[in-house]
C-alpha cells in the first residue's frame, strides 16, 4: 500500500541497495539451511501435520489444558501468575522485584516480554535488566529492538558489532573478528550472570501433563542464569501449553530445523521444579490472544512456535527489515498476529505482502498465512482503513472491468499512452509501479482484436 | 472477576470445536548404526567425541584429575562424587576447571544427551565449569526424539526437577552469521562414550 507506514519504512531501508541485498542473501542463507535440514528427514510432511493436530486440538480445549498445566505446576512448587494484558505482566514482574529487593536481572529470548515493553516499563521503575542472548544483548547496548524473532541483531554487519561493543564494552576500535566480540561478550554477560538475584525466561513449551517449561537456546544463556539466581520467572503466552511430554517429540524435531537448520538447539532445558530454597514462578499471558482464538478466520495463528521460517523466506521481509514492520513479532507471522491487537496503527501489514505464500509452505505447525493475510485486508477495508485513494481505484476498476466497452476503450487507452506519451508512463510520481520496475512494451493489439482477426 | 476467570472464561468462549490428537508414530532412520549416526551428530553439533572402554575413562579421569587441582565428579561409579557444590553459589563454582557429568542418554539423530537434575548436585555445573566432560553409555543410546521422550516418560521420576538435552558446545551466530563456539558455558565439551560396563 503506497504510503503506507510499512512501504514508507521500507523505501528508506532500501535506498541502501548493496546493504538490503546483503540482508535478502543472510536471511535466504538461513532459508537455506532450513530445507536442507527438513529434506533429511523423509518424515518432514507427516511431522508438520501431526504438529498442526497436536495445536488444533490444544487450541479447542486451551482452558481445560491452561488449568490442567497450573495444577500440576503448583504441585512442583512453583507460583502461577495470570496477567490478563502486558500492564498487568510487566506489574506482576515488578511486585516480585519490589518484594525480594532484587537489584541483578538477567534475562534471556523471550519475545513476550518485548511485546510487553518490560525492559522499558522496569526501567521507569530504576529496575535494570541485562539480556543476556548475544544478538539481544547487542542490541540492548545500541538501544534498539530486535529486528528478528530468533537472529535479534540478523540487521547488524560484524562493523556495527564492533562499533557497539568498543563504545559499551571498551574493545579495541576497530577489531570485528566475531571470536573476539563474542569473547567480549561472554565475559561481560558471565560477570552479569554469576551476580544475578533473578533470571527472566520465555517459555516454547508448556506440558500440561507435567507443569514442566520448555526453553530452547544456543546459548545455554537461560540455563546459567536460572541456575545462577535464586529466583526464576518464566514467561508465556496461553497458546504455548501443550497436552503431553511425548508431544515435545514432535515439536522439537520441528522448531531448529525450522529455524536455523539445526536438528536440535545445543541446549534444551525442562524446568518443573525449583531447587530447594529457590523460587520458580510462571507467568501465564494473555494480552488479546484469547480474542484471536475467537476469531474463526485468524485463530490459527495461535500454533505459533516462533520458528521464524516465515520471515526467512518472505521477499518482503529479506528486503525491507524487522524495523519496517513497527511492531514487536514482525514478518508474516506478525502480520496476522498485530492487526488482532490494533487494527487500525497495523492496518499497512496485511497488505507488505506479494501473497506468495512461501510463509504457509515452511510453517511448521501449517498456519495458513497467507490466506489469513488477505482475510485481514478484508477486514482492514471493512473498518475503512485501506486508505481512500484504493477505495477510489478499486471502485473505477470494478466499474471498468464489468462494463465491456469501459473495458476496451481504456485498454485502447492506455496502449496508446504507452506508445505516445510514454512519459507519463515513466514517471514515478504517476505510475507508482515505474519505481521499481520496467515498463513492458505496449502490445500492438488486445487479445480481443487479434482474436476477432485471426479466429474466423 | 480475578484475572484467571476471566481469562479461562474468554478461552472458554472462545475455543474452536474439539478436534483429536494425532497418533505419534515417527522414526528417524540411523541407517542401521545407532553409534555411527550419534557420533556424526555429535561432530555435526560441534562436539569432539571419544569412544573407550570403561577402563579408558576412568584413566583419562585420573590423568585430569593430576593436570587440574578444581576438579568436580559427578558420575557416582566414576569416583565419589562432590556433593559439596550443592550449596556452592554461581561465584564458587565457576573456578572449577573440569567437571564430569553423566548423560543419562544420548539421541543418534541430533547428537543430544539427556543430563537430568538427578544426575548432579548443582544444575548450573554443566554451563560454569571451564570444561566439561560428558559421558554416555554406548548402549543408552536411542535413535530420535520420541525414543528419548519414552525413556524420560518411563522414567517417572520427573528427572528431578531439571532435565536439559545438551547437544554439542554452547553457540552462536549472533554476530553476522558467523558460527563462534562456546558462546557461553564450557570452553571445551569433550563426549565420552563408554562401550563395556565397569569392570
Amino acid at each position: 500500500m503506497p504510503g503506507s507506514k510499512h512501504a514508507i519504512a521500507a523505501e528508506l531501508f532500501n535506498a541502501d541497495e548493496p546493504r538490503t541485498n546483503w540482508h535478502d542473501e543472510t536471511l535466504w542463507f538461513v532459508r537455506q539451511k532450513r530445507d536442507k535440514a527438513a529434506h533429511l528427514i523423509p518424515d518432514w510432511e507427516a511431522l508438520r501435520e501431526a504438529a498442526s493436530q497436536i495445536k488444533n486440538h490444544t487450541l479447542s480445549n486451551l482452558d481445560d489444558y491452561l488449568t490442567a498445566f497450573e495444577a500440576r505446576a503448583r504441585s512442583n512448587g512453583v507460583t502461577v501468575h495470570w496477567a490478563a494484558d502486558a500492564a498487568e505482566h510487566n506489574e506482576i514482574i515488578l511486585g516480585i522485584i519490589r518484594k525480594h529487593g532484587i537489584e541483578r536481572i538477567v534475562k534471556s529470548k523471550s519475545m513476550l516480554t518485548e511485546e510487553c515493553h518490560l525492559n522499558d516499563f522496569l526501567a521507569k521503575q530504576g529496575v535494570q535488566v541485562t539480556d543476556t542472548d548475544l544478538g539481544e544483548c547487542i542490541v540492548q547496548l545500541r538501544k534498539e529492538p530486535p529486528s528478528h524473532i530468533v537472529l535479534p541483531a540478523i540487521h547488524l554487519k560484524k562493523e556495527d558489532v564492533s562499533d557497539t561493543f568498543h563504545e559499551h564494552l571498551g574493545t579495541e576500535k576497530g577489531n570485528i573478528s566475531p571470536e573476539y566480540l563474542a569473547a567480549a561478550a561472554r565475559s561481560y554477560l558471565r560477570n552479569k550472570f554469576v551476580h544475578a538475584q533473578l533470571a527472566i525466561t520465555g517459555v516454547n513449551f508448556a506440558v500440561a501433563e507435567t507443569g514442566a517449561v520448555v526453553v530452547c537456546t544456543n546459548e545455554g544463556n537461560a540455563d546459567i542464569g536460572v541456575h545462577a539466581a535464586d529466583i526464576h520467572i518464566a514467561c508465556m503466552g496461553i497458546e504455548k501449553v501443550i497436552p503431553q511430554t511425548k508431544h515435545l517429540g514432535v515439536f522439537l524435531r520441528l522448531l531448529a530445523r525450522s529455524a536455523t537448520g539445526q536438528s536440535i538447539t545445543a541446549y534444551s532445558s525442562h524446568f518443573s521444579k525449583p531447587v530447594k530454597g529457590k523460587e520458580m514462578h510462571i507467568v501465564i499471558v494473555d494480552n488479546g490472544r484469547s480474542t484471536q482464538l475467537g476469531r474463526s478466520d485468524f485463530r490459527n495463528s495461535l500454533k505459533c512456535i516462533r520458528c521464524a521460517a516465515c520471515f526467512n523466506t518472505c521477499p518482503v521481509y529479506r528486503r525491507s527489515g524487522g524495523y519496517s514492520y513497527h511492531t514487536t513479532v514482525a514478518g508474516p507471522i506478525g502480520s496476522i498476529l498485530a492487526p488482532n491487537l490494533d487494527l487500525k496503527a497495523y492496518s499497512d501489514l496485511p497488505f507488505s505482502s506479494t501473497l506468495c505464500g512461501s510463509c504457509t509452505n515452511v510453517c511448521p505447525v501449517k498456519i495458513n498465512i497467507h490466506e489469513q493475510l488477505w482475510k485481514w485486508r478484508q477486514e482492514v477495508t471493512k473498518h475503512g482503513y485501506s486508505g481512500k485513494g484504493k477505495t477510489i481505484i478499486m471502485n473505477l476498476m470494478a466499474g471498468i472491468l464489468s462494463s465491456p466497452v469501459l473495458y476496451r476503450v481504456s485498454g485502447k487507452l492506455a496502449r496508446w499512452t504507452m506508445r505516445h506519451l510514454p512519459f507519463l508512463m515513466k514517471s514515478k510520481q504517476f505510475n507508482l509501479w515505474y519505481k521499481q520496475l520496467e515498463m513492458p512494451e505496449a502490445p500492438a493489439q488486445s487479445f480481443t482484436e487479434w482474436y476477432k482477426s485471426n479466429i474466423k | 472477576m480475578k484475572t484467571r476467570e476471566k481469562i479461562l472464561a474468554a478461552v472458554r468462549n472462545n475455543k474452536p470445536v474439539q478436534t483429536g490428537l494425532p497418533a505419534i508414530n515417527f522414526h528417524f532412520d540411523i541407517n542401521g548404526n545407532l553409534l555411527k549416526q550419534f557420533r556424526n551428530s555429535l561432530t555435526a553439533s560441534g562436539a569432539e567425541s571419544v569412544l573407550g572402554s570403561w577402563r579408558q575413562f576412568r584413566k583419562h579421569y585420573e590423568d585430569q584429575r593430576m593436570i587440574y587441582p578444581s576438579i568436580c565428579n559427578q558420575v557416582t561409579s566414576l569416583d565419589k562424587t562432590d556433593s559439596s557444590v550443592a550449596g556452592k553459589n554461581a561465584a564458587e563454582l565457576a573456578a572449577i576447571e573440569i567437571c564430569y557429568l553423566e548423560g543419562e542418554f544420548g539421541v543418534a539423530e541430533n547428537g543430544a544427551i539427556w543430563v537430568s537434575g538427578r544426575n548432579m548436585s548443582n544444575r548450573l555445573l554443566p554451563f560454569i565449569c571451564q570444561h566439561l566432560v560428558l559421558m554416555v553409555r554406548v548402549d543408552s543410546l536411542v535413535g530420535d526424539m520420541h525414543e528419548a521422550y519414552d525413556m524420560i516418560t518411563t522414567a517417572r521420576e520427573d528427572y528431578g526437577g531439571y532435565g536439559v538435552f545438551i547437544a554439542g558446545p554452547s553457540k552462536t551466530a549472533d554476530i553476522e552469521q558467523s558460527l563462534v563456539i562456546c558462546a557461553h558455558g564450557p570452553l571445551r565439551l569433550p563426549v565420552w562414550i563408554v562401550e563395556a560396563e565397569k569392570v
